[in-house]
Formats: structure tokens, sequence, C-alpha cells
């Protein structure tokens, strides 16, 4: 009985001050790319994309919701850390990256695909790579 | 105020309690488990990380976080932890989910729901939405183990790493998409930038270790893409059931901490204890060396009858390009050359076949990517010009040359030499001081040793002691001890120009006019150039500059520097021979200058078996060596 009580307040109290991770949003960070920085991906996306190291019971930031990613942050996440590689696969029109890209947008690959090499200038060229930006290029050829 | 809350809702919940104590069901679900002796499952011990410790002389949690145990004695207390969580769960709220311990350890309650299923007919089921959305972000099917090769250019990484991939099932068209599944992650969550402290902490356990979920495509990212490390796949044999323990239990320890020790309870070790905590048929840890070294694991999980169902090589970036590259006639690699150099597409290009436009943007394409993986994200020439290349890509209506890379059976890292290695010898001297030689070394890969699994180019040395016992002098000596070696001398070609580098840190015997057999620590380290003479990296020759700092007992400290070059010949995978002079000159001490030159050749018998005969030439004398080694 007193077991009982003591476990479930030790539970209660751990969750409720538990360290809230992915404080920083959806923020890349350097955590999981090194803090020296000498990888790719951490020194260009300060503040502005993805937690990845997060925990499992991470508490809700905007992107991460327990330890997986928030269901409306999906394409948004896959866009902003893939984007280099999504880049040169729509330039070759075919390759993983895009496959994966068009299959958590629901969209057929076979369509998807020439429409992304088709359009490879309006879509990472003119944006920028502003991940937003590609994202709403690829929603317009996913049908 | 907010303490009166606080205070009024935990009067009512400790009644609450109190009431529900009393059903019949808890006192029976108690009774039950005490009767089948559940506390005593090997998978009750493997969800709480029992394990023996000390020596094997006590067995208790190797989780070092009070919230994962419900009794307060629960890290060394089987009976106790289980009578708290029946008694908890049975006692459960309805909400809200934090506080229901169904929910906040769902593989407990399964493991405990499935024992006692015959004999109780009803069960403290609760709602738990937050656990069943990670369980359906993951959509576990199956599970693979990854391992992510030799990465010499971070410490921490020089021996791998490996992770669980949880594998969704193939979606509606029958395909697979890896990029979308999830990824277990165990890793330490180092709190500093000096490589000292980072050293020393990891050794000894002062980080704590965390285990998270990642989407599987940051780190393909990361590794096949930032650190062109190739990634080997290996899928387990392991039910439904055990996939969704899997996921269940790694929910449990989310907000559990780990000591995080780097040699023994490290990244691979604890995706051992997962996947024996998942299905408790599964008996790997004990096959596990005491220092746990990720490429071993691989080995361990392949030598396990029954385990890897089979596996699949993610090719990194890097060899990517290399692939591309040879399938390139020479007038496209010429082409290709150009291309990067001039770091613009000469308008002449288009006058080759759409064909040879297509390989040669591809391939250079590739060559960004690896090259530059940093570079083409930010602005500068980098992205200007891969950029032109994507645009002059994407107007090629071809698809892409598809690349199928096997890789070759001394690729293969499950297939490697065991990572310790004994050795016993002779040692013949011309001044007349022969010895016996006794070595041990923890780890891992030399220049000389059988190259399958390992990285032709490197050698990684951890915890290397060489002792001698003098005939003469009759008596013991330590003749060589390498804390730390790591020696990287990858060849130069058109597309790689990369320095070659080497570093250690150890004991040496020092035998000059300086200080005659004594010993200094060493701290050691060069750099230069690695060419390749004949096929890539089986003829190469290495020139370059290296220092060393000695500091010796009641003796000043020796510094030096001097040109150093090393010539590797590989006659066969199993018959190695390096040559390797120095010429030192000391900037302290009586004599200046210092010369030593090694020749070593090696004949492995097989994976576990080798014979190496080394010369050494040191100002004043000779010795040949004569030893066999045993790898494990």
């Amino acid at each position: 009985m007193k077991l009982t009580i003591i476990a479930l307040l030790t539970v209660f109290s751990n969750l409720v001050f538990a360290k809230p991770y992915g404080d920083a949003g959806c923020g890349l960070g350097n955590q999981i790319f090194g803090k020296d920085e000498n990888q790719v991906l951490a020194a260009t996306t300060n503040g502005s994309s993805y937690t990845q190291l997060f925990g499992i019971l991470s508490g809700t930031s905007g992107c991460v919701d327990d330890g997986a990613m928030a269901q409306n942050k999906q394409v948004p996440a896959f866009i902003e850390v893939n984007k280099v590689a999504l880049a040169t696969d729509s330039a070759r029109g075919e390759g993983e990256t895009l496959a994966g890209l068009a299959q958590l947008m629901g969209c057929s690959m076979n369509q998807f695909a020439p429409a992304m090499k088709k359009n490879y200038n309006k879509i990472f060229v003119q944006t920028e790579m502003n991940p937003a930006s590609i994202e709403a290029g690829a929603r317009s050829v996913c049908l | 105020m907010r303490y009166l809350f606080i205070l009024f809702f935990f009067l009512n919940f400790s009644s609450f309690v109190l009431a529900e104590a009393t059903k019949p069901d808890l006192v029976q679900a108690l009774q039950m488990a005490k009767q089948k002796k559940l506390s005593g499952q090997r998978q009750w011990q493997k969800l709480l990380h029992f394990e023996p410790q000390l020596l094997g002389l006590k067995t208790y949690s190797q989780i070092d976080s009070q919230r994962f145990f419900l009794s307060p004695n629960g890290s060394t207390d089987l009976d106790a932890e289980l009578e708290a969580n029946i008694k908890a769960m049975w006692q459960a709220p309805d909400s809200p989910e934090e506080l229901i311990p169904q929910c906040n350890y769902p593989a407990r309650y399964q493991f405990i729901k499935k024992h006692l299923a015959p004999e109780i007919s009803s069960f403290p089921d609760r709602k738990c939405p937050r656990f069943e959305k990670y369980k359906n972000a993951l959509q576990g099917d199956s599970v693979s183990l990854v391992f992510s090769s030799f990465y010499l250019n971070n410490p921490s990484s020089a021996f791998g790493h490996t992770l669980i991939r949880i594998n969704k099932a193939p979606s509606a068209d029958g395909k697979r998409y890896e990029l979308l599944d999830y990824g277990l992650n165990y890793a330490a969550e180092a709190d500093t930038g000096n490589a000292l402290f980072y050293a020393l902490k990891g050794l000894f356990g002062f980080f704590p270790g965390k285990f998270t979920s990642v989407p599987y495509y940051y780190k393909v990212r990361e590794y096949s893409h930032a650190e062109a490390r190739d990634l080997w796949e290996y899928e387990l044999n392991v039910n439904s059931e055990a996939v969704a323990m899997m996921i269940a239990h790694v929910w449990e320890l989310g907000p559990a901490y780990i000591d995080y020790w780097y040699l023994t309870e490290n990244c691979s070790y604890h995706m051992f204890s997962l996947l024996e905590a998942a299905d408790p048929n599964i008996d790997i840890i004990s096959r596990v060396k005491k220092w746990v070294i990720p490429s071993d694991t691989v080995k361990d999980a392949w030598n396990t009858d029954g385990l890897v169902k089979n596996f699949h090589y993610r090719p990194s970036i890097r060899t990517e390009f290399f692939h591309r590259l040879k399938a390139l006639a020479d007038e496209d690699q010429k082409e290709l050359k150009k291309l990067i150099e001039d770091k613009k597409i000469p308008a002449s290009f288009t006058q080759k076949s759409e064909l040879q436009q297509r390989d040669i943007l591809d391939a250079s394409i590739d060559f960004m990517d690896f090259k530059y993986a940093k570079e083409v994200q930010m602005e500068g020439w980098q992205k200007d010009f891969k950029t032109s290349l994507l645009v002059s890509r994407s107007q090629i209506s071809l698809p892409t040359a598809p690349l199928k890379i096997s890789p070759e059976q001394k690729d293969m890292p499950h297939l490697g030499h065991g990572s310790r290695r004994l050795g016993l010898g002779y040692l013949g001297s011309e001044m007349g001081d022969d010895a016996y030689l006794f070595g041990i070394k923890h780890a891992l890969h030399d220049r000389v040793d059988l190259i399958t699994g390992y990285p032709e180019y490197a050698a990684i040395t951890f915890g290397d002691f060489q002792f001698s016992y003098s005939r003469l002098r009759e008596r013991m000596e330590l003749e060589d001890f390498a804390l730390f070696e790591v020696i990287s001398f990858s060849p130069l070609s058109t597309f790689n120009k990369s320095l070659s580098w080497r570093i250690k840190l150890g004991v040496e015997k020092i035998e000059d006019e300086n200080c005659l057999n004594c010993h200094g620590a060493v701290l050691s380290g060069g750099a230069g150039y690695t060419f390749s003479l004949y096929d890539e990296s089986r003829v190469t020759l290495f020139t370059g500059l290296r220092g060393a700092a000695y500091y010796i007992h009641d003796q000043d400290r020796i510094t030096g520097l001097g040109p150093s070059a090393e010539f590797r010949f590989r006659w066969k995978d199993q018959l190695i021979t390096t040559l390797e002079s120095w010429h030192r000159f000391n900037f302290e001490g009586q004599h200046r200058s210092f010369m030593e030159t090694n020749l070593k050749t090696q004949y492995s018998f097989n994976k576990s078996w080798a014979l190496q005969v080394l010369g050494t030439d040191v100002r004043y004398d000779q010795k040949a060596m004569l030893q066999l080694f045993y790898f494990y």
C-alpha cells in the first residue's frame, strides 16, 4: 500500500519534473551531428529545422511528439532534413529519397517523379531550397 | 493554493488506492505471480536489465535512474519490483496517462498479463493514447541491427556504431521505404567538447546514456552522407510479439538513463540488452566480450544460430561515387575531372551523347555531395556549382543508370577477424639480448592484418601491451604500450586529396644514449600524403613528417621531429608487407639524431591465426622478431 503510493508518487513527480526535450521546437541543433559542427546540416540549419535526438516521452514541442514525428510535421521534417538528397533525386527523376517523400505525401511515384524533375528549376532553384517552398512545390505536383 | 490542491489531490488519490487494494483480483494476481515465480523469469530480469555485476558477484539492475522502478528496492529486488508493479497496475486510475503504470511500463504489463492470463480472467487494461500514438508511428513489423562502419575522424566512432531499426511492413505497393522507418539508438549525452574529459568521462561511466528513437532518414543522412560511412543492415529473426515488446520496452526506457561506459555498457551492448528484453529466447549478451567493440557485436549476431535472417548493404555516398566513376570510360573520366577542376560545365559538354552527359553529371553530383557534404548547403561556389549540375541533369530525360553495388566478401564486417589479439614470439638481437615476447591487444586492426571487414588504409589500436622476457638479464619488461593509436593512410587519387595522419598515446621502451632501457610516456603523431603505386590501395607509399614527445621519469622531456615513410605491399589478402622508416632529430638530449627502420611481413592463415616476421634496425642494434598471433 505504502509502496504503491511511493511508487506512483515517484512516477508522477518524475513525469512532472522531467527535463523537457526539444525546447528549440524543430531545431536541427547540433546534437546529432556533433558539437563541433564539422558535419553536414548542423551548420546550415540553425534553429529552423528539426530536433533529432528526441527522447521517448519527450513531451510535446512543435514537431516531435512523444518520441515520434508529429503527424502534421512529417512532410516538412522529411523535406528539411533530406533536401540535398531530395534535390539530387528530383534532378535525376528517381531515387530512394524522392520515393520516400512520395510515399509520405501519398502521391504516385510514377507521376510525381517526372513532375519533380520537370519542375526542378521552379521547385528547387527559384525557391533557393527553402524547405517550405519545396514542400509547396512538391504538393502542387503531387496528384 | 497550489499546495492545497496537491494535498487535496493526493488525499483523494490515496483513498482511491485504499479502496482498490481490497479488490480480489489484485490479491489473486499477487498470489499467482508468487506461485508461478514470475519474478524469476528470464524476461522479467531482462526487462529490468538485471545483469551480473561486480565481476559476477552480485546481480542487480544496470539502470541508474530510480524512476525506472516502482519499488524503492526495485533496482536490486526482482520480487519487490514485480509486486509493486502488479499493485500499481491493478490500482491504476483511469487517467491521466502519466499516472497509469500500464502506460508508462507497457512491456512489463504485457509480460505480467501474458503469464497470468491462464488463471486470471480480468485485467486492469487502460487506454494509453500517447503510447498508442508512438506505437502507430513506428508500425513495427520486423527488426534490423544496423552497423555503421568505422569512422576515423572521430575517436568515439573509430570502432563503428550500432543501432536498431524498427522496420515497417511493406506498404500497399509491396515496397519497403526504409527511410521512413525509425531507428532506436543508445548514446551518451556528452556534456563536454574537451577531448580529454570526453575520453575520461566516457571510459569511466560519467555520461548518462539515453535511448532515443529517430527517423531512420536522419541516420542515413548522418552516416551515409555527412560522414560517408557504409551501413550494414542485418535483419533479425524475431517474431511480431517480440517486435511489439521491443517498442513497448524502449518506451519504458525513454525517460530512464544508464551510465554510459564507452568500453562495456555502450551503444552496441544495449542494442543486445534491448533485444534480450524483447525476446527471452535470444541469448546474445553472454557471447559479447568484456570490452564491447561494435564491429565485434555484428560478428556475435552473425554467429548466433538463426538470429540473422539476411543482410543488406547501404553504400555511403563516397562508395556510390567511386562506383559511378569506375563505370565511366576513360574519356568520360577525363571530362569529369576537367568539370570538377574548372568548377563549371564547358560549352562543349552538350556535344557528348545524352548517355555520356548523364553519367558524367551523375558522377559529378555524387562527388560534390561526398566531397563537400557541408559546403553544398551553404552559400558558396560548391552550392552554385552543384545547382548548375542538377539543373543540367534535370534537363536530361534519361533515368539514372541503376547502381548495383554488391559488396565483396572482404568488405563484410561480420566476416572480419576478432578484435582482440594474443601474441607469442621470440626476439633475436644482434647485441645478444634475446628475449621471449608476449603480447595482448584489446583492439582492433593493424596495417598487415587480414583485410576482410576492415578499412585497408587504416590501423586502429586500443590497449596494446607488448612484454619481453630477456634471457640475458632474466627479467620481464614492457616493450611497448599503445593506449590508443590511429593510422589513416588513405591513398591520393584524382578524386581523393585527403591528408594521411597518425597519432599515438602510450609508453615505449627507449634505447639510445639519452636513456638506455628506460621507459617514457609518448605522444606521437604525423601527417603527410599516401600515394598509390599500383592498383589503388594494394601498393602504397606514405611520406610525411612525424614527431614525438617522450616524458621520461626523472629526466627532461625529449622531443623530436623528422621525415617518415611507409611502403606497404599487399601481395594478397593474407600476405602483407610494410617497410617503415623514421629519421627523427631530437631537440634535446645527448644524441640528436635517431633513425629507426622496420620491415614487417605477416601471413594470415585464417581470421584467427597469423604469423609475423619483423626486423628492426635502430642506430646501433638490429633485432628480428617472429610472432604467432591469435585473433579472437
